[in-house]
């Protein structure tokens, strides 16, 4: 089957700037593919080049089959597009921007537009500019779903949301994919992603860094360790221990972030220390990114 | 004075240079032309004339120079920068959404009203000083005596008079937290002052109200011969605290907006209930139903506001103060020289034609159009950028080339709905007033005007499809006009040869009002508008849009 998106060798520069470096990229029909990475990592830069509103300095990208340039126009025809910085007109209703989108597009099911409009509870007589900026994105989310695409750019979009409706965009997401849809979520919201996402590609001062299922993502092993000392411990009991990513005494409660073997961790601790109390947690993605991003960065 | 104050100064000083630039060079420009020219015809004028047309009593090629370009053209074109300034000061911050975080931190709504003021007075403070030197330095270079001409007092009064208008700009704006009411407000005043204080004291009667107009205080006490008139800068003055206190009365006593948009008149008449199921009924989603009739929507304000403004006040008013003052004039035209006729623009003062060539299709018209074309030209797709609302826009299967064109279309309704307005106005005139003008002839100046409007709003269309900013895009396109109007003027007197090389010869230089229609003048404007449009499709579709 052939792929949902193709990225090969993107890159953008701002003069001697590289926004973005060389993104070589496959995402498969029906995932939900999480486009990770802190603020400014070059996440919106690669969204505006696939939807053309840039232009890529080097390489290029298809999307089902479709050169996201030369055939930006027929592109949109089956892709749903959220911004992550959008403004809607703010002297119309909600129900007046749909309509005009819908014009725009053509072939809009207007029944399905009702179901949206219910599920997401949006007031859509009243004028956009007097709405809450919540609202306001529940309606950017109703005009990139609302013709039932068959690939979505998301950019942050669960900005503003409560976290009911963030829920909602989720389950809206994964009935997407579901469906055979493919749904690019662009997020630095690690939980989120760790949530809905299938697959996660990690981006980092415009390069793609680490490219995982979410299930070999954690896999890596890393935990949350938080043990329970008889007194305070020194800091020497810990040094050399290998794995040990991160390190918080507060008395005589320790607080790791491990990678590898915890058989090793305790057997230092308890060579030098009384062992109290122990729990350990898998780590959540949050963790597994900040650890990419310190060795990337390290 | 703090961050506020600083910020304001520093966001503001391009355009205020640019302004500056705009009008020294033409300043430069047009003493360079004025010297070469014999200005003996000049002396066989009567005073009152001279002064209609802003040359003032006794010319001589410095104070016409002085007097043409810096208290006319420069006093219309600082007093707009200022009103742009002064009305984006509050309102500007409330339509950007930047307001709330600014008033976040411990300062009160008085303070900003009253740093934005200072702003403002600083930086046309420092325009003024960079006149003075260029209304000082040229005269040495182009060796050209000014003695006995009081520069400072001149440029003082003109730069306290333009700073009135920003005051004005700036009360409105914290009144009613709308910048294009404000900007529409106080340019009405500019234009109507600026027309009511060239017009009414020739009028029998009505000399003395010529005091009401801000703009008869630029002038006043001829300050470029008799040095400051304390008097009129007493006024100015009282004037300008009145409109600060205005402003900080108005901005304590409401609700702040957040990212509020344009009025919209038909939009008002919507979220009436009974009007909505009226309008429901009549237009169903029309307006939302193709990005040009949105746009049509969008401007309707503006281009309603310019086209009762041509109608009402330009066609209707002027028609009874020509009838008033026609035998006067008819008297004083049989003793021009030909060379005054066509220093007038080609027109014959002593008739109708002439008297509305001057006063209405020589400036006001050009500019009154040009507000809409350029408006809409420049923002047809840099507004968009600016706004953020393009990324929406263009996830739907439309190409860049497809808006534009929508966007277009609105630009060319709009300036026909204008310049009809003009053309009904003075029908209306001329036939109440029985002024005895060839309506033919004053279509066909309509359409030559209407042509003119489209070129300049091609040009911002260009411009703000080329590089995706708008202010650029108005800067560029209004100062071009206004630079190519004053070469014109010049090159009228003075016959030179690079007359019809300037759009604004084959806009009136053939005297549409007296020979109608010009063939190869329609050929031209329109070619040209095709070009600067049609060039700026490819340039779009080269570039990254701005998000």
């Amino acid at each position: 089957m052939e792929p949902a998106l193709i990225t090969r060798g993107l890159g953008k520069n701002y003069g001697h700037l590289a926004a973005l470096v060389d993104m070589t990229l496959t995402v498969e029909k029906g995932v939900i593919f999480g486009f990770l990475g802190p603020n400014g990592a070059g996440k919106t830069t690669a969204i505006r080049v696939l939807m053309d509103e840039i232009r890529a300095s080097s390489g290029g990208a298809s999307i089902l089959g479709l050169d996201t340039h030369k055939d930006s126009v027929a592109l949109r025809h089956k892709i749903g597009y959220l911004p992550s910085e959008f403004t809607l007109y703010p002297n119309m209703t909600g129900a007046d921007l749909i309509h005009f989108f819908a014009n725009l597009r053509g072939g809009v099911d207007t029944d399905y537009v009702k179901v949206l409009v219910e599920r997401f509870d949006v007031q859509m007589t009243k004028k956009i500019g007097d709405l809450s900026s919540g609202n306001q994105q529940k309606i950017g989310i109703i005009q990139a779903f609302m013709n039932k695409p068959e690939f979505l750019i998301l950019d942050e979009p669960s900005g503003g949301l409560d976290p009911l409706m963030q829920r909602e965009l989720q389950g809206l997401m994964r009935e997407t994919a579901d469906s055979g849809g493919t749904v690019f979520l662009s997020s630095h919201t690690l939980s989120e992603v760790q949530r809905v996402s299938d697959r996660v590609g990690i981006i980092r001062q415009g390069k793609l860094i680490a490219l995982e299922s979410i299930g070999s993502l954690r896999a890596k092993g890393i935990r949350k360790i938080e043990i329970e000392l008889a007194r305070e411990p020194d800091v020497s009991v810990f040094s050399g221990v290998p794995g040990i990513r991160s390190l918080l005494i507060e008395r005589n409660r320790v607080f790791i972030s491990h990678e590898g073997k915890v058989q090793t961790l305790l057997a230092a601790v308890m060579s030098k220390c009384e062992l109290r109390d122990i729990s350990t947690n898998e780590a959540d993605l949050e963790e597994v990114f900040l650890t990419y991003y310190h060795e990337e960065s390290a | 004075m703090t961050a506020i104050y600083v910020r304001s100064v520093t966001s503001h000083l391009r355009a205020v240079a640019l302004g500056v630039l705009a009008l020294a060079i033409l300043f430069i420009f047009g003493m360079a032309i004025y010297r070469s020219i014999d200005m003996s015809i000049l002396d066989q004028l009567p005073d009152n004339l001279l002064s209609m047309i802003g040359i003032g009593p006794k010319a001589d090629v410095a104070s016409l120079a002085y007097n043409a370009i810096f208290s006319t053209y420069g006093a219309l074109l600082i007093g707009g920068i200022a009103i742009v300034i002064g009305a984006s000061e509050v309102a500007g911050r409330e339509r950007d959404g930047t307001i709330g975080l600014l008033l976040a931190n411990p300062i009160s709504r008085g303070r900003l009203v009253i740093e934005s003021a200072m702003a403002l007075f600083t930086l046309f403070i420092v325009a003024g000083i960079a006149l003075l030197g260029v209304g000082l330095l040229t005269p040495q270079f182009l060796d050209v005596s000014i003695t006995g001409l009081s520069i400072g007092g001149f440029v003082t009064q003109l730069i306290i008079g333009t700073v009135f208008y920003g005051f004005l700009a700036l009360a409105v704006s914290a009144w009613t937290g709308k910048s294009q009411i404000a900007i529409g407000i106080s340019s009405s005043v500019l234009l109507i002052s600026f027309l009511a204080a060239g017009l009414l004291p020739l009028i029998s009667g009505l000399e003395e109200y010529a005091r009401l107009s801000p703009w008869y205080y630029i002038n006043a006490g001829d300050p470029l011969r008799n040095g400051l008139d304390l008097g009129a800068i007493v006024v100015l003055g009282s004037a300008s605290v009145f409109c600060v206190l205005l402003a900080w009365v108005g901005i304590n006593r409401r609700d702040l907006r957040s990212r509020s948009g344009n009025i919209q008149i038909l939009g008002r008449l919507r979220w009436n209930p009974f009007a909505t199921q009226l309008m429901g009924r009549i237009t169903g989603r029309t307006m939302v139903s193709r990005i040009w009739i949105k746009t049509i929507y969008q401007f309707q304000v503006l281009s309603l506001l310019v086209s009762i403004f041509m109608f009402g006040l330009m066609g209707l008013v002027m028609g009874p103060i020509y009838a008033d003052m026609g035998t006067t004039m008819a008297q004083l035209a049989d003793s021009y020289p030909p060379e005054i006729i066509a220093f007038f623009g080609g027109g014959d003062f002593g008739t109708a034609e002439g008297f509305f060539q001057i006063e209405i299709f020589g400036l006001v018209a050009p500019i009154a159009i040009m507000i809409v074309t350029i408006a809409i030209g420049a923002k047809a797709i840099a507004g968009e950028e600016k706004d953020k609302t393009l990324a929406l826009l263009l996830a739907n299967p439309i190409s860049r080339s497809y808006v534009l064109t929508q966007k277009l279309i609105a630009m060319l309704i709009w300036g026909l709905v204008v310049a009809f307005a003009t053309f009904a106005g003075v029908a209306l005139a001329n036939l109440i007033s029985d002024l005895g003008m060839n309506y033919f002839n004053l279509l066909a100046t309509c359409v030559h005007l209407l042509l003119l409007g489209y070129l300049f709003g091609g040009v911002a269309v260009f411009l703000g499809a080329a590089i995706g900013r708008v202010g650029l895009a108005i800067g560029v396109s209004a100062g071009a006009a206004l630079v190519i109007n004053v070469v014109n003027g010049i090159a009228e007197i003075n016959n030179g040869w690079w007359e019809k090389f300037t759009p604004f010869y084959w806009y009136s230089g053939t005297d549409p009002l007296i020979n109608g229609f010009n063939v190869t003048g329609i050929f031209i404007l329109s070619v040209a508008t095709a070009i600067t449009i049609g060039s700026s499709y490819p340039l779009l579709n080269r570039r990254d849009l701005r998000g």
